[in-house]
């Protein structure tokens, strides 16, 4: 997952980020740290998407292409000495 | 790692658009100390959930460290909760020919879940072992599909050509691709 750095925006009371464009007066700032976007929300949100409209075939290939890839980000952990935990 | 911490992305290509749809699946939120716990994740929909203590390897649970054999275990835990999230998907949509596992995959799963690490798999031949799945492509294809479900775990491998869709010939031809199968690894 790509690491864009990190921002500075400002946070109302209730944890909404507002751009400092629309002439909002905050009254904090925070941190934030930019990540690449995951279009798809996380494995359990994607399946469940998914899985309702596939074929026998594709759902199967959803399950095997998911471990497949997840098993080579883990090989990658490993040859870094690194555990995901 | 849970199915929570997984996040998925649409793959990124350069023109042309491939024909179907690919993802790619991001590892995030490393540093599963604070996750020994049993909260849970919980869908958008808010129809399924996962308790993330369930993922979590039993050398683990009882205060041993992160490993790449824990890992491997929550991998496995994961491969169940999709397996089951399908049949629970199916059972709604009232199909019943989603039920099978196929044998290899069901085998990958038990190994990894196995509750002694060294009996669970080295990782860099499990993707090896992952990326021998190939799914039958003809759908309609009940010798492919039997011999994907059945028990001979080395069959699951048996890729089956698309292209052998002939009116009449691909039933014997996938047929004459498992009995040269058979012959080669029986």
């Amino acid at each position: 997952m790509d690491f864009y750095g990190i921002t500075e925006l400002q946070v109302d009371e209730i944890g909404i980020i507002h751009l400092a464009s629309n002439g909002f007066k905050s009254t904090e700032e925070k941190l934030f740290l930019v990540f690449e976007r995951a279009s798809e929300g996380n494995l359990l949100e994607f399946v469940e998407q998914h899985f309702i409209n596939a074929t026998r075939e594709e759902s199967w290939s959803i399950v095997i292409d998911a471990l497949t890839c997840i098993a080579s980000g883990l090989n990658d952990l490993d040859r870094r000495h690194l555990s995901h935990g | 790692m849970h199915p929570g911490n997984i996040l998925v992305t649409k793959r990124f290509y350069e023109a042309p658009p491939p024909e179907h749809e690919e993802y790619d699946y991001l590892l995030t939120d490393f540093g599963g100390g604070g996750y020994v716990g049993y909260h849970s994740v919980v869908s958008s929909s808010g129809k399924f959930e996962c308790h993330v203590g369930d993922y979590i390897a039993p050398e683990i649970k009882i205060g041993g460290s992160g490993s790449v054999e824990a890992d491997v275990f929550s991998l496995g835990c994961i491969g169940r909760t999709l397996v089951s999230l399908r049949r629970t998907i199916s059972a709604k949509k009232g199909s019943i020919d989603w039920e099978n596992i196929p044998k290899a995959l069901k085998t990958i799963l038990d190994e990894c879940t196995s509750s002694n690490p060294l009996e669970r798999p080295q990782i860099y031949p499990l993707i090896s072992r992952l990326e021998g799945l190939y799914v039958p492509k003809l759908i309609e294809d009940e010798t492919a599909w039997s011999v994907w479900d059945g028990d001979r775990s080395d069959l699951t491998v048996l890729k089956i050509d698309a292209t052998a869709n002939q009116p009449g010939g691909h039933v014997a031809r996938a047929r004459a691709q498992v009995e040269e199968m058979l012959r080669r690894f029986g």
